[in-house]
């Protein structure tokens, strides 16, 4: 079974994580664990994990999946037992891209809002702080002609 | 908010008659006035000529004024002047729109996203940012119940795409 190290800098929430791969490590279970949030004993030094930043992982034969590493336990010299969890975001981005569904809160798609955006400012949202001051503006009424009294 | 009421009823009328009638009003008390100083001059009654003349004047002066005014009455001016200082007025109609102002930091959106309420796939045209979903079918994903529950929630509380 291969094991892919990465380093990951993006945070919980991002779907497409950016990950710079550290290297690969080969071997066989010799004991059951999860699917979702597996144990895997190395055989190697935990200074070989957080010296190169390695917070992440990709084991192909457990459905492509991506995992966060949770935790490390130093076991003795040269055995290192690392926890993960599922990055759930990561593993099923592009089926999770296909799917419909109502946006509550969205982003503009370019720096300024458009109709093709997923985003609504007339939808009425407690959550928009607005200034104690308020402001004026004046607008002329263009194309006519001047009010004529009398006539 | 609109700066002319232009009279296109009837209710305006009774100023224009009113305007006339004041006109007629003043013209008579003017005549009157000059009589009686006429009167007061050929019996030499100096406070009668005294009387006389300022009734007059004080004719003509409302005569005139009502006359001035028969038109204006007709178009009213609101706002800060109204009447006959309306005049020197803007002219033209315009609106003053009063308005709260949003105070969004900056990257608002990015933190936390902008109220949307429609719906859309979730493909990289449609959607970018940060993004909450309020309801979502997750059909075609071959992951665990465990997985769809954590995908659902993780779509509900907000992420970034």
């Amino acid at each position: 079974m291969i094991i892919t190290l990465y380093k990951n800098t993006s945070e919980h929430i991002v779907v497409d994580k950016s990950i710079t791969k550290v290297r690969e490590e080969e071997g066989n279970l010799r004991q059951e664990t999860s699917l979702t949030d597996p144990v895997i004993v190395f055989e190697r030094n935990i200074e070989d994990f957080t010296s190169e930043g390695v917070n992440y992982l990709f084991i192909p034969d457990f459905g492509n999946r991506y995992y966060y590493i949770t935790g490390m336990r130093s076991i003795r010299t040269h055995l290192v037992e690392v926890s993960c969890h599922v990055d759930v975001l990561m593993t099923y981005r592009d089926k999770i891209r296909a799917c419909s569904a109502i946006i509550e809160r969205g982003s503009p798609l370019g720096s300024t809002i458009t109709k093709n955006d997923p985003v609504n400012l007339y939808v009425p949202d407690g959550n928009m702080p607005a200034l104690q001051k308020r402001v004026t503006v004046l607008k002329r009424l263009s194309g006519g002609v001047k009010f004529q009294a009398g006539g | 908010m609109c700066g002319y009421s232009i009279p296109v009823s009837g209710s305006q009328m009774p100023n224009v008659i009113n305007s006339i009638t004041g006109v007629i009003t003043g013209a008579a008390q003017a005549v009157g006035g000059g009589v009686q100083f006429a009167a007061s001059v050929g019996s030499g009654n100096p406070v009668g000529m005294v009387v006389g003349l300022s009734q007059a004047v004080s004719g003509i002066a409302n005569a005139a004024s009502n006359l001035a005014s028969r038109d204006m009455h007709a178009v009213q001016h609101s706002g800060l002047s109204t009447g006959i200082p309306g005049w020197f007025d803007e002219q033209e109609p315009y609106f003053l729109i009063t308005r709260p102002q949003l105070a969004l930091a900056h990257d608002y959106s990015g933190f936390y996203g902008l109220p949307g309420y429609v719906t859309r796939q979730l493909t990289r045209d449609n959607i970018k940012g940060f993004t909450s979903v309020r309801y979502i079918h997750l059909d075609g994903i071959p992951a665990l119940e465990s997985e769809l529950r954590e995908i659902e929630e993780l779509l509900h509380n907000g992420v970034r795409f």
